[in-house]
């Protein structure tokens, strides 16, 4: 009877163990699923990241190299095609590290200083700035004359107008206006509404866009980006006390609108 | 840029904004070297690659990458690989390197 207990409990004792190591190679596959998938995040990531700063670069050195060894063999409208080039991905570049710094530089639910100021110079100031890089596209400022002086960060303010209006550029075709409306909203906000006639939005994306480094289906299909602009417009309007919002309209295209507290001055 | 480094320095060159645009351009005449981007809008350079082959052409392939030229060039065993961003003169030399290797 001994023997037979004994040889019993030998038989559960390796079956329990069989179980327990069943589980951990179990665990293991399960840690080695993981790791896989975070090192194909972590490798598409990396290739975007790298692709976005490295291509600008590309451009600006290959274009400056050829001007620097071949300008006297170069037509001149070839010239001033390389000259141009070398301009507008400097300023892609700077755009992309601007926004890159902000979202190191201002941290999620971090407040900053606002002032005074008035919206309408920072808008015309980026739709000169998108026109000078892209003179074909039509950009129609709707803004109402009694706009209210609103609170804000200017370097701020700018570069979300900036990255709306360069958005808007980027996924629309260049035959479709981009118009911006700008009217205050009951009395503490005031609105700006940056609507193109592009690719639009899928519902199910309309909450992620403003999430860093998401990029729709549709966006990567249209053109190329880190998807950082809109989430940085989100986190520095955040910061403001302002917010975002975006649209996917019935009749296509996108409307991103966004919200800042009117300038009330403490004496009033 | 790469364009206008490749006619001044006397190569004939097509150019293509995707891998699409490259496949068309493939049918309508025979090119001895495809620079290819890795990324592209609508069709990537990997897809257009196996594309390419499995419709019969097979030009010589130089890829161009910000990220994994290497790995990409031992992936889909190509000639050649530079990684981004490059010297066009070198990428220029790359280039009539692996056609002459090709005998083209």
């Amino acid at each position: 009877m001994d023997v037979l207990a004994r040889q019993a409990a030998d038989l559960m004792e390796r079956a329990q163990a069989e179980q327990a190591l069943r589980e951990n190679e179990e665990c293991l596959r399960e840690e080695r699923d993981k790791l896989e998938r975070s090192l194909s995040v972590k490798d598409e990531f990396l290739g975007l990241v790298s692709h976005e700063l490295r291509t600008p670069i590309t451009t600006i050195l290959g274009n400056a190299l050829l001007l620097q060894r071949r300008a006297d063999k170069l037509p001149d409208d070839s010239k001033k095609q390389a000259l141009g080039d070398v301009v507008s991905e400097a300023e892609r570049l700077q755009r992309i590290i601007e926004n890159l710094l902000l979202l190191s530089r201002v941290g999620v639910d971090e407040h900053v200083d606002a002032e005074p100021l008035r919206l309408r110079p920072i808008i015309s100031k980026a739709v000169e700035n998108l026109q000078r890089r892209n003179p074909r596209r039509v950009v129609e400022v709707t803004c109402d004359s009694e706009v209210p002086i609103v609170r804000g960060q200017p370097e701020f303010l700018s570069l979300v107008v900036d990255n709306l209006v360069t958005n808007a550029d980027k996924y629309s075709p260049i035959e479709a206006p981009i118009q911006i409306l700008v009217h205050p909203n009951g009395s503490d906000d005031v609105e700006v509404c940056v609507r193109d006639y592009g690719i639009g939005l899928e519902e199910s994306d309309i909450e992620q866009v403003f999430t860093p480094f998401f990029r729709s289906t549709r966006a990567k299909s249209q053109a190329k980006g880190l998807g950082l602009g809109l989430a940085v417009c989100k986190r520095v309007l955040d910061a403001q006390d302002g917010s975002i919002r975006a649209i996917a309209r019935p009749d296509g295209g996108s409307d991103f609108i966004f919200s800042v507290k009117r300038y009330k001055d403490d004496a009033e | 840029m790469l364009h206008l480094s490749m006619t001044s320095d006397g190569l004939e060159v097509g150019t293509a904004r995707d891998g699409m645009e490259a496949l068309e351009q493939l049918s309508a005449a025979e090119y001895d070297v495809v620079v290819l981007d890795l990324q592209m809008p609508r069709m990537d350079g990997r897809t257009f690659y196996r594309e390419m082959i499995s419709r019969g052409h097979s030009p010589q392939v130089v890829i161009l990458s910000a990220y994994g030229a290497e790995e990409a060039r031992r992936e889909l065993k190509v000639a050649a690989a530079v990684p981004k961003p490059f010297d066009p003169d070198m990428l220029i030399e790359t280039v009539r390197k692996v056609a002459a290797a090709a005998g083209k």
